[in-house]
């Protein structure tokens, strides 16, 4: 473990774009919620090749209730995991669904994980989409925009050591602050942004980081709300152009036939889970004939694979890696665990790793 | 077949695809799929009455690239049974 340090870590976003695109790795995990030994072996074993490698960060999301991700309810969890397990990178929320926590929580445990890792946290605040995540706050369904950038400023407020003013049990005014303090005296935060460009421009006007998703929107279309973002930063007098992180399903491997074969079964399969959360169109995948349905998720696999991942051999990758980095991107967050092996995803780090570096001669 | 009556019967099926909100006289060689509005949905109901038409079904790598009707129309053109 490296001794604490007493200079403050970099502020995201903050300096001019570098040449190529920082890797960080990305938690899913399609994986069944029933009891089964083994469960976080990946999640364990390749964060600790990303921070041995000098991987960027290792973004843990929040996921309730499906077995699409269901392993992942709680990433302060998981970063007490990282914290003491890795040096060097960074531990990230991917997000914290704000409307389902209480502030003053949020700001607590993510003040442990600060400490416990010397000042690695980094944050990415999320809506929260899915209706039924909020048997937790069904309160908070309707409002929960409003409530979620609330909740944000009240995490920037108590992360500070500013005190937290509301009533108490019995009603009467109360003053109280988190502890405890975190080695960070600022948070780097990042806002979650499915496709709206509205989204996009808040963000920007807020000062915050990005992290995206090519799920709704074409690697085009992104460049555009990227741009927006960065003008609403710069019209709003926040320094630096703003760290954009894109999320993609990644597999790199040592030639393309090779790559696209072993991806294939997987990622449909991880594909058809998912649908069953997105819904398409007025009726779900099961509903349909048996020819549309292998149909439709050889559509969408050839879709997502062509368009969308980031798969294939370390050429193929590079060139990616290039057009996502003209469209804006800083950081690819890889979501490795769409259902390969274990064995197969941490023979693919290497190949993954290499693309990385071309950063490092840039 | 030339490519005018490709065209012709491709506007034809686009016809009967009543969700698509698209004036499809309007429809030429050099319009976008994305402009037309498919999703991967009615794709793939317009690909099979294009398949009941014509005999032919590109394979998934190919139709995932078509960009166009004249994408469309060249792969009908090189491989049509009818």
């Amino acid at each position: 473990m490296t001794a604490a340090s007493s200079n403050e870590p970099p502020r995201y976003g903050s300096g001019p774009r570098a040449k190529w695109p920082t890797f960080s790795l990305l938690f899913f995990a399609n994986a069944p919620a029933e009891a089964e030994i083994g469960k976080f072996d990946l999640f364990r074993a390749s964060s600790k090749f990303a921070d041995e490698h000098g991987f960027e960060a290792v973004w843990i999301p929040e996921r309730h209730f499906h077995a699409f991700g269901g392993i992942f309810p709680n990433p302060a969890l998981m970063a007490v995991v990282l914290a003491e397990s890795t040096n060097n990178i960074r531990i990230r929320a991917g997000s914290v669904v704000m409307p389902l926590h209480h502030p003053v929580r949020v700001a607590e445990e993510w003040a442990v994980v600060d400490n416990l890792s010397e000042g690695r946290v980094d944050l990415a605040f999320a809506v929260g989409w899915n209706p039924n995540d909020f048997v937790i706050a069904p309160g908070n369904y309707d409002d929960r925009e409003r409530i979620m950038l609330e909740g944000i400023d009240c995490v920037k407020q108590l992360w500070r050591g500013e005190p937290y003013e509301a009533d108490n049990g019995k009603g009467q005014p109360a003053s109280v602050q988190v502890h405890p303090l975190p080695l960070q005296k600022e948070l780097n935060m990042w806002m979650t942004c499915a496709g709206r460009i509205e989204r996009f421009v808040e963000a920007g006007a807020a000062g915050y980081n990005i992290i995206t998703a090519l799920l709704f929107q074409k690697m085009e279309d992104l460049e555009e709300k990227i741009s927006a973002y960065r003008e609403a930063r710069q019209k709003a007098g926040h320094s630096g152009p703003g760290q954009v992180t894109l999320m993609l399903h990644t597999f790199v491997g040592k030639d393309e036939a090779t790559v696209k074969d072993k991806v294939r079964a997987p990622f449909k399969h991880y594909l058809e889970s998912s649908a069953d959360l997105w819904q398409v169109g007025e009726s779900r995948l099961k509903d349909l004939s048996e020819r549309k349905k292998a149909d439709m998720l050889e559509f969408a696999f050839e879709r997502y694979y062509q368009q969308t991942a980031l798969m294939g051999s370390e050429e193929t990758c590079s060139r990616i890696v290039e057009s996502a980095h003209r469209a804006g991107v800083d950081e690819i967050a890889c979501l490795i665990d769409f259902g390969l092996s274990f064995a197969e995803i941490m023979d693919g780090m290497k190949s993954l790793d290499s693309v990385r570096r071309e950063g490092i001669t840039k | 077949m030339t490519n005018d009556e490709i065209i012709s019967e491709l506007r034809t099926l686009l016809k009967k695809q009543k969700q698509l909100k698209v004036d499809v006289d309007g429809i030429g060689i050099e319009t976008r799929f994305d402009q037309i509005g498919f999703d991967s949905l009615s794709i793939l109901d317009f690909m099979y009455e294009v398949e009941n038409s014509f005999g032919v079904f590109p394979e998934m790598v190919e139709l995932v690239k078509m960009q166009r009707v004249s994408d469309l129309v060249d792969f009908l053109s090189a491989n049509a049974k009818s």
